[in-house]
Parts: C-alpha cells; structure tokens; sequence
C-alpha cells in the first residue's frame, strides 16, 4: 500500500508530521497495544511507511516512483474573516469571531468525481407503520433511481435488532431494490445502536473499493433508550473512516439533542422531517450535493494559547448545524462550487503582552479527497489579530454579520432549552419571547408565533412541547438557507 | 463590558449581538442599499418662513421634535400627524401581537391591502428623516421603487409610500 496513505498524511508533510503520525499508528494498530485495534498486517505496513518516509533520501526517491499524479497541487483552500481587524490589551475578557471558508479552487471535472457508497439505516419500529413507512418507500426509490450507476447503495433495517436489507450493490438493476424496498414492514422497538453498527460494518465489510464517497443516512422517529453513548462511539469511529452520518427525524417523538451530537460527530447534521416534501428535499440536495462532493471529510484541529477558549463553533454552510467543540472538528464533506463556511467565536480572558500581535489560535485543515493518489491534504491556518491599546469602535463585515444575526437567534432558542430543562421557567420564557420579537421583526410571522404559543406552553407545563422544540429549533436552522437580504441588489 | 441598548444586558466587548434579546450591538461595514449612496437631500422646508442666507450651507438643523410628519392616505380624506418622537413604526395591530406599531393603519383596511403588523418604520433625525421597511411580507414602495427590507432609505416631502398596496403620501413640516 502506498506509504503517506497507510499513515494518513499529506504529500507535503512535514518530518514531524510524519514522526506524529507514526507514533498514532503503532498505539492504533500494535498487536500489543491496549485500546487499540492490534492489527498485525497493518503495523508491517506502518512500519515500513516510516521508514522509507522519515529518511529524507529514501523519501525523495519514493517521491519519484509515484505517478505524476501524486504531486498534483492543492485544490483547496482555507480562508479567515474576522468580525474585527484588531483586538486590545485589556485585563478584561473579549470576544471575537472567526469566519473559515473551506473552498475547493479546482474547475469540476465530472470524470474525477469519486462514487458514493449510500448505506441508509431504516427505523422499522411499529411506530413507523402506514404513512410515515410509505413516505420513506418512496421517497428510498427516488433515491435508487437518481443515484449514478457508478454509485453504491445499501440499506439496512432495525427495530430491536438489525438485519441488511440490500447488500452494498451498484444501481444496474434498480427494480430489484425497489421491489425490496416495497416489503420492508413495521414491527418492534427502536434501538438506534443496532441500526447504526450494523451499517457501519456494511461500510467496513466493503472495502473493496477505499475512494468512495461514504455517506450513512439515519431515518428513525422515535427515542433510543441507554445506547447513545454506545451511538456515539460508533459516530467517532465513522469519522475517522470519512463516512459522515446525517441522522432525519421524522415528527416530533424523537431527541434531536442525540440526533444533532450523533451526526456532528462525524461531520453531518441532523434533519427535521415535519411532512413529507422535507424528505424529498432532503433526498434532492443529498444527490446533488453527491454530484459535487469533492473531500469526503474535512476536519479542523486548532492549538489555543492557555487564555484563549473556543466558544461556540457553527456550520452555517453547506448542511447548518452546531459543531463539537471538541478536537478534530468535523467540518464535513467539502462540495466543488460552495465553500463549507464555519463560524467560530472566541473568547480571550485577558490581554497583557506587549507583542503587537496575538495569535488566537493555529492550526490545521486536513483533507479527505478520494479521487487523488494522495487523499490527504493539509492547510496551516492562523487566526492572530494586531492588538491596539485602546478600544476602537468599528463596523462588523456583512458576511459576519448576516451569519451571526442568524445564529444569536439560534443561540437565543438553545438557551431557552437549556433554562426549561434546568427548571429555570421564567427566563426560559423571557428568552422565547424575546425570540418571538426577534422573528417578529424580521418578517418571520410563522416562527414568532411559535415561539410565543411554547411560552405559553412551557409557563402551563413547565417544559417544552416536543413539536414546539423541534419547530423553533430546525426553523432557526432554516434561516441559515435563505438568500442573504444584502445579495438582492446584485 | 457593553451594554444591551434594548435590555440592559451586560456584553464582553466584541459581542455582535446580545444574547439575552438578540438585539444587534454593531453597525454592518458597508451600505447595503443602492439608494443610500445618493445625496441625501435635507429636510424640505417652507422657504418662505426661513431665512435661506442665514443658513448653514448643508441646510438648517432642526431639533427633531420640532418635525412634524404628515401622512396623507391616498384615496381617503385622512391625513395623520405624528410628532414629537423620533422614530415611528407603522403597521396593523392584531389580535395576540406581542409588540404593537405606533402608528395603526387597521381602519385603512390595511389586512385586505397587505399591510404586515410591523410594515416599516420612519425616523426623524436632524438632517434626514429614513424610512426602513420591516422584512414586511409584501414589502415597501418609496416612488415605486422597492425598498430593501431592514436598510434606511431618504425620504422627502411629496414621496408616495406603499406599504403592501395602502399608498400614502408623506409631507413634513417644523412647528
């Protein structure tokens, strides 16, 4: 196997990326290694990756045995935008926001286009009977007839336990699945963990074939009881394989807490499935967004000086949703034609150097990209600022502005929940009305009557409908997809 | 720290919006709307009671509450006053409406013309008086011309406003 891909690293690597690199591998893969996956055939192979990289010359000439292709420039790139341009000395804490825009540089070539492998976890629990089942059986044969042929799907089915449905095939004969599909019937309990183990040893089991898009669709409608830490794991593990976990949750009887922290894990998002159009949405952008994937994963490790803090990070661009602030973050898969945009805040508790300028965080972007020889890529980013003495009031970019108007309602509505499920009702209401003048005066009549009728709600239950949670939440969410008012006058 | 100008909720500096009632903290770096790069015009006052050689040569400056705005409904034999403050919101009040507008067209019939319960709001400052539309659902006309949601446009004495289909004359004058 070829050395940079067996230790995970970029053509360019460093030689201390590569000492780093080394030593993960051998605690993952030694036969002795305690949490490890002790992998004999895979420590050889890691072995003699280091080796041959670590030594400048026998590297050098290994360079030359690759294909052309290896040394290929990079196509991507990270760009910061700052809500200020400097920041101040100050014992005294402040805050400031980071705008990343991962983009890929490179024209779309169609023939370059990886295939994707789409395993779908189908929750088949009794709640699931009639309507909401057909709803998914359909919505499942749009998915088998838009997919490429190149393409690859897979479907596996749970209640209490799991079974494949449809092994990973290519779409050569589309009515033979769709004629499974259509006999797929509702019966049991939901336990999310058997669903998503299964599927991801679907993914394991068909390796045939390693530069495939890997993408895991989760559709359930119910609570999963006592496996989520176990959900999790299997989250973590799918992210350091490039599979990325969109969790759809059909009406309102399901824990998008779970659903969100689930799917953010490994780079996707959590859906809202309220009718029926969200699916075919849903199912519309997943194919288009199929068509134009070009990393498979993309995740961000920062290294903050001891005053700084990561906040808060969110994707507002291409699936919206909260990021771990945990790293690696995963950012996602990476789209040829549309940046993946983050929006990160930080707070610094003081100032006191005298260095004229700080930096808030460095780090990396790594890259996932299945179609080149070299999957890996890697971007140094710098978020550092000039510092200044006295505090200057300046105006905010639009781009960060217009996201952040959007995400302090987010935030607003996030802290509500929190304040009802700590009890903390009056505050709770306060910040849903609030919310509601915030919608309001926005033009968002729907959304502010919402959140005035969950004030109302939680004041006589003292919680939170699940419909009124969701509906808040995932409608804030769809604020992010709206075209910027700014962009009109173009 | 810094303050909520709207709930006296303390923010780090740096904030952009503040996050107890998500009012916004900062101004955006550029002009978003087409019309705001055009002179704006000063207040239209009668000429024939002011002094033109006494004044300032970007025109006189008017403390705000002595402005007095007119709105003249087109097509009905109302004309409002509003004065003494220096921003006023107008739109229809309905039923259950947690912020109500100043300024309540209902008797105009303004549900059937597409009046939203917070159209668009006027303010008065001391050289200028703006006119901002809301994010109403059918949106703001100023001479015909289509209001950017939440971005100030000049207004003048004569412009015709149309709040959803409700037109409206606009006149101004000083006590």
């Amino acid at each position: 196997m070829e050395h940079y891909s067996v230790l995970k690293l970029p053509f360019d690597a460093t030689p201390a990326e590569i000492r780093a690199a080394y030593f993960d591998a051998v605690r993952k893969y030694h036969p002795d290694a305690q949490n490890g996956e002790g992998d004999g055939g895979r420590f050889i192979e890691v072995q003699q990756a280091y080796e041959v990289l670590v030594d400048g010359k026998r590297r050098a000439a290994y360079d030359r045995s690759l294909p052309e292709s290896a040394q290929e420039t990079s196509a991507t790139q990270v760009g910061v935008r700052y809500s200020r341009t400097t920041i101040h000395r100050s014992g005294e804490p402040q805050l400031i926001y980071a705008l990343l825009d991962l983009s890929c540089t490179r024209k779309i070539d169609p023939n370059e286009l990886p295939p994707a492998h789409v395993c779908v976890i189908l929750d088949r629990s009794s709640s699931m009977r009639g309507e909401r089942l057909d709803m998914v059986r359909a919505n499942l044969n749009r998915l088998i007839r838009k997919l490429r042929s190149s393409d690859v799907l897979s479907i596996v089915t749970f209640s209490d336990r799991a079974e494949v449905l449809v092994p990973p095939v290519a779409l050569s004969d589309p009515a033979r699945i769709e004629s499974v599909v259509m006999g797929i019937s509702a019966g049991g309990a939901t336990e999310i963990f058997q669903g998503l183990d299964l599927g991801f040893e679907v993914f394991k089991r068909y390796a045939g074939r390693s530069n495939f898009l890997k993408h895991l669709i989760l559709i359930t409608d119910g609570h999963t009881y006592g496996d989520e830490e176990r959900c999790y794991e299997v989250a973590e593990r799918a992210a350091v394989e490039g599979i990325s976990i969109h969790a759809l949750g059909i009406g309102y009887e399901w824990n998008d807490t779970f659903l969100d922290r689930l799917s953010s894990l490994s780079g996707g998002n959590s859906v809202y499935i309220s009718a029926a159009e969200d699916l075919v949405q849903f199912i519309e952008q997943k194919i288009q967004s199929l068509s134009v994937n070009y990393a498979r994963k993309s995740e961000l490790v920062l290294e903050l000086p001891e005053h700084v803090t990561l906040n808060y990070a969110f994707r507002i661009q291409p699936n919206v949703s909260p990021l771990e602030v945990n790293f690696p973050i995963q950012l996602g898969p990476l789209e040829y034609g549309r940046n993946t945009s983050v929006i990160l805040e930080f707070k610094i508790d003081q100032l006191q150097s005298v260095e004229p300028e700080q930096i808030i965080a460095s780090g990396r972007v790594y890259f996932e990209i299945p179609s080149k020889t070299i999957p890996i890529e890697r971007q140094f980013i710098e978020i550092k600022r000039p510092v200044r003495n006295t505090w200057n009031k300046e105006k905010t970019p639009t781009a960060i502005l217009t996201a952040m108007s959007r995400l302090s309602l987010y935030r607003l509505q996030e802290k509500a929940r929190k304040e009802a499920g700590a009890g903390d009702i009056e505050s709770s209401s306060l910040h849903l009305k609030y919310l509601a003048s915030r919608f309001m005066a926005q033009g968002n009549q729907d959304l502010a009557r919402t959140a005035l009728m969950e004030a109302d709600h939680l004041q006589k239950h003292q919680r939170f409908s699940d419909e009124g949670e969701k509906d808040i939440k995932y409608g804030t969410r769809s604020l992010f997809l709206l075209p910027d008012p700014e962009l009109k006058k173009l | 720290m810094i303050q909520c100008p709207n709930c006296k909720h303390q923010e780090l500096p740096g904030a952009l919006f503040c996050s107890e009632c998500g009012t916004q903290l900062v101004t955006a770096d550029t002009l978003t709307s087409p019309l705001a790069n055009q002179p704006i015009e000063p207040l239209d006052f009668d000429e024939q009671e002011s002094n033109p050689t006494v004044l300032p040569a970007q025109g006189p400056v008017v403390p705000v509450k002595n402005v007095v705005i007119s709105l003249h409904i087109v097509n009905t034999d109302r004309t409002m006053h509003l004065t003494g403050r220096s921003e006023y919101s107008l739109g229809r009040i309905a039923r259950g409406q947690p912020i109500l507008p100043d300024f309540d067209l209902s008797e105009f019939d303004a549900y059937n013309q597409g009046v939203s319960r917070l159209h668009a709001a006027i303010k008065v400052q001391a050289l200028r008086i703006l006119i901002m539309d809301l994010g109403s659902a059918n949106g703001t006309r100023v001479n015909g011309q289509k209001l950017v949601p939440n971005v100030e446009y000049p207004l003048k004495s004569g412009d015709l406003i149309a709040l959803g289909k409700l037109k409206i004359e606009f006149q101004t004058s000083t006590d």
